[in-house]
């Protein structure tokens, strides 16, 4: 194959367009789930203490190639009144740790002792990840009080909603004593991949959450009880609710950026080079389809979300359309994208970029394996002034189209607060802290520096980045950042964040779509709810010898056609 | 005996930061100090005391070494500074026009250094010349000598306790193409790496005396609470 022609950064790091995007077969939970089937993990429960209300504990007992993994789930009563999503909260309806090894007695007390805690109780470097979750106060009982009564869910309803629980925080990378991301990688390869820690624990909440509700629906009180039906099951994920901590990550994180974006551009340039076939194409129209019912059942009261995906489904429709009447004309992949840049919304061309990833898991998948990046932003100090400085001409550019003597460009700051360190945004003048703002203004940083540096150039051409530093020491984490940034291919996101208007939304869903999350939700500029894993194979078609129940395209998901009429069946044999 | 903490080493990353952070440091001493604070402690090179003794010696005034002399050994004085932070800056420079030394007085705990020595080898430098085995010198908690011998390529080669004295008590110093070290081996490079291996596995073990007064200088470094604020936070309240 000719070296494939990747987009240009400009593009690609285009907060905009990260903030378009959708799951892909690259995101995490696709990953994670492929890894799971391909190598025959056995999931089970080693412990199963649930009351009649679901009140108790669980253990499930993972065995993947290369590790024996637990993961604890504790269930409390929470009281509707201290259900809160937001990280001030200090009560969940579920908490839980992912952890190496077996769990034995006084494991468990430990884990019981601090884990409903959270941030205020310790766990150790055996544990991987801790987490929380919340009940959907909406339909887990509506969902239970059928199942009791021998009757499936409305599926409109689960529709709606998609999920029974839905996660508040997912913690990892040694948070509250738990193992750093290094020993992750040495010692677990099977989690050696971005956040796959923290997406299984996300995958057995979702298998929890079903489990549990079963448990309490086949009570002796409900002799007339059913299970939900399967597919239906499958088309429940679990939730999450995901606000401005996300986003610092991201800037905090650019290597780690900047190599997502690369596998999945790198994936986009091999598949457009490839040859189109009528075989192809009505692929595609298959994928478009799923996607636009898809976005057809997403439930947002958000007139911003629902605009985007009112144009997304009209672009797609035209779209279909052409392909229908001229399909013959389409020469390449290059000129559906290109027709789709200049034609079509900005969440369309990214939707579009995925469904073509879809298509040729031969040329993606492979990439799966380059997502992680080891991360360490330093520089050489005896490199040259003139050399950095060069480097933000070449790899910066961009920032110079920011202008800070306006005042509206620098007058966000964000900070944390001191009550549970909750990130937060403030408006220079008008709130408190800005002295104490988090360092997430890198265009404004890298103009300053620019700036220093051609003042030390004019003086001492042959200076070198360390004498740069001895002079400027205020500017060591920018010039490290600049260093390193600009030896990647794409760099940063380009988006300044200090800016009057900027829309956090947009690095939530940029994360959150590399994670493989569906149905954003957006509740404010600063939070956004969304499901995970919707669509997924269950636990129990994993450990099925007759693996055909699982659909390696589980992305997209929709609603199960057929469930009113079964439902309906059901109903009449119950009662029959 | 104290009582101990099992922390990871980002955790020890981010308490360093933010401490410093409250202190008022700039973003590159916060994230460097935090940096070198986890890594020296996983190596085995740090422990409670060091972090706690370079926290005390931190001077928010001093924004960096001040060179004093451009001699065969190039001399800064650190103004007081604890090398967790800015030490490097008189290292780069020195090392950046070619210096075979670099002495550092008026500082203190010197070992915090290394993380950094180790980084900047670790890749490929534009002046190759300077990708030579280095030595740090530097006195210990308990007021020995020590010499960190590092190979060309970044890899601890030994802790070692030097023969005679090389640094005052308040210095560090960094020779380049130390070819070998007269000095009695404490511990080897296997060892050393060995130790941070134990450290990932297990967690770090530190004075709960330093975690709390860690998690009390940070909140210099978070904004205090308010209703207003509050209510402005991400997500349903």
């Amino acid at each position: 194959m000719q070296n494939a022609m990747l987009r240009p950064p400009a593009q690609a790091m285009d907060l905009n367009r990260l903030g378009a995007g959708f799951a892909s077969r690259l995101s995490f939970m696709r990953t994670l789930v492929r890894h799971m089937t391909d190598n025959q993990w056995r999931i089970e429960y080693s412990r199963f203490n649930l009351d009649e209300n679901g009140y108790g504990h669980v253990v499930f007992d993972i065995q993947s190639p290369n590790s024996h993994l637990s993961f604890v789930v504790f269930s409390q009563y929470l009281d509707s009144s201290e259900r809160n999503d937001r990280v001030i909260a200090e009560k969940w309806d579920l908490t839980m740790t992912l952890m190496e090894g077996g769990v034995d007695d006084a494991t468990l007390a430990m884990l019981e002792a601090n884990v409903p805690l959270q941030e205020a109780g310790r766990i150790d470097a055996r544990s991987i990840s801790l987490a929380r979750a919340n009940r959907s106060a909406r339909v887990f009982g509506e969902v239970l009080e059928n199942l009791r009564h021998g009757q499936q869910p409305d599926v409109q309803r689960l529709t709606e909603v998609g999920y029974l629980y839905r996660t508040t925080a997912v913690y990892g990378s040694g948070k509250f004593g738990s193992c750093d991301w290094d020993k992750v990688v040495n010692q677990h390869p099977d989690l050696a991949r971005p956040f796959a820690g923290e997406m299984l624990v996300c995958y057995l909440l979702r298998q929890f959450s079903l489990d549990q509700l079963h448990h309490m629906a086949h009570q002796d009180a409900y002799p007339n009880a059913v299970e939900m039906d399967v597919d239906l099951q499958r088309y429940l994920g679990i939730g999450n609710s995901t606000g401005l901590g996300m986003a610092p990550w991201l800037i905090n994180h650019p290597q780690v950026i900047a190599q997502w974006v690369l596998q999945r551009e790198t994936a986009l340039a091999n598949v457009l080079q490839t040859e189109v076939t009528a075989e192809k194409i009505s692929q595609l129209q298959g994928l478009m389809s799923r996607a636009c019912q898809h976005v057809s059942e997403v439930s947002t009261f958000d007139d911003w979300q629902a605009q985007n995906n009112r144009v997304l489904l009209a672009d797609l429709e035209a779209l279909n359309d052409w392909f229908n009447d001229a399909a013959s004309e389409v020469n390449s992949w290059q000129q559906i994208n290109t027709w789709a840049e200049q034609n079509y919304s900005l969440e369309t061309q990214e939707l579009l970029v995925n469904l073509f990833l879809e298509m040729y898991p031969q040329m993606v998948d492979s990439l799966e394996d380059q997502m992680a990046a080891v991360e360490s932003l330093q520089y050489d100090p005896t490199a040259s002034a003139q050399d950095l400085a060069d480097a933000v001409q070449e790899s910066y550019d961009w920032v110079f189209d920011y202008d800070f003597s306006d005042v509206k460009q620098c007058e966000t700051f964000w900070y944390y607060s001191q009550g549970k360190i909750e990130p937060r945004l403030g408006k220079i003048g008008t709130d408190d802290g800005a002295e104490l703002q988090m360092f997430l203004g890198i265009a404004k940083a890298v103009q300053e520096c620019h700036t220093a540096l051609l003042a030390l150039l004019a003086d001492d051409a042959d200076a070198t980045v360390a004498d740069f530093l001895l002079l400027n020491p205020s500017q060591q984490a920018i010039v490290a950042r600049i260093a390193t940034m600009s030896q990647t291919h794409f760099g940063e996101i380009r988006a300044n964040l200090l800016d009057a208007g900027v829309l956090p939304m947009h690095l939530l869903r940029a994360k959150l779509s590399f994670f493989g999350v569906s149905k954003f939700d957006p509740k404010s500029a600063l939070w956004v709810r969304n499901t995970m894993f919707q669509g997924a194979p269950l636990v129990s078609d994993l450990m099925a010898d007759d693996k055909s129940a699982i659909k390696e395209d589980w992305s997209f998901p929709v609603a199960p056609k057929s469930l009113a009429s079964n439902a309906a069946a059901q109903q009449e044999v119950t009662h029959g | 005996m104290a009582d101990l903490l099992q922390i990871s080493a980002n955790e020890m990353k981010f308490l360093v930061k933010r401490s410093v952070e409250g202190l008022g440091f700039t973003p590159g001493d916060q994230l460097g100090a935090g940096a070198r604070a986890a890594a020296c402690y996983q190596y085995g090179l740090a422990n409670s005391a060091v972090i706690d003794a370079a926290l005390s010696n931190l001077q928010a005034a001093v924004t960096g070494p001040v060179l004093i002399d451009k001699g065969d050994e190039w001399l800064f004085d650190a103004q007081g500074q604890s090398a967790l932070v800015q030490a490097e800056l008189a290292l780069g420079a020195a090392l950046s026009h070619g210096a075979s030394a670099v002495r550092v007085r008026n500082t203190s705990q010197g070992m915090l250094v290394a993380p950094v020595l180790m980084a900047w080898l670790s890749k490929p430098m534009a002046q190759g010349a300077v990708q030579q085995s280095m030595a740090l010198y530097f006195v210990s908690q308990k007021g020995d000598q020590r010499c960190l011998w590092l190979a060309a390529n970044g890899m601890p080669l030994g802790l070692y306790q030097p023969k005679s004295e090389v640094v005052a008590s308040n210095e560090l110093l960094v020779r380049v193409a130390e070819e070998d070290v007269d000095a009695h081996l404490i511990t080897d490079g296997a060892d050393l790496l060995g130790w941070r291996e134990r450290s990932l596995d297990q967690g770090l073990l530190v004075d709960l005396n330093l975690v709390t007064r860690l998690k009390t200088m940070m909140m210099d470094s978070f904004v205090p609470e308010s209703e207003e604020s509050r209510n402005s936070g991400a997500g349903p309240s």
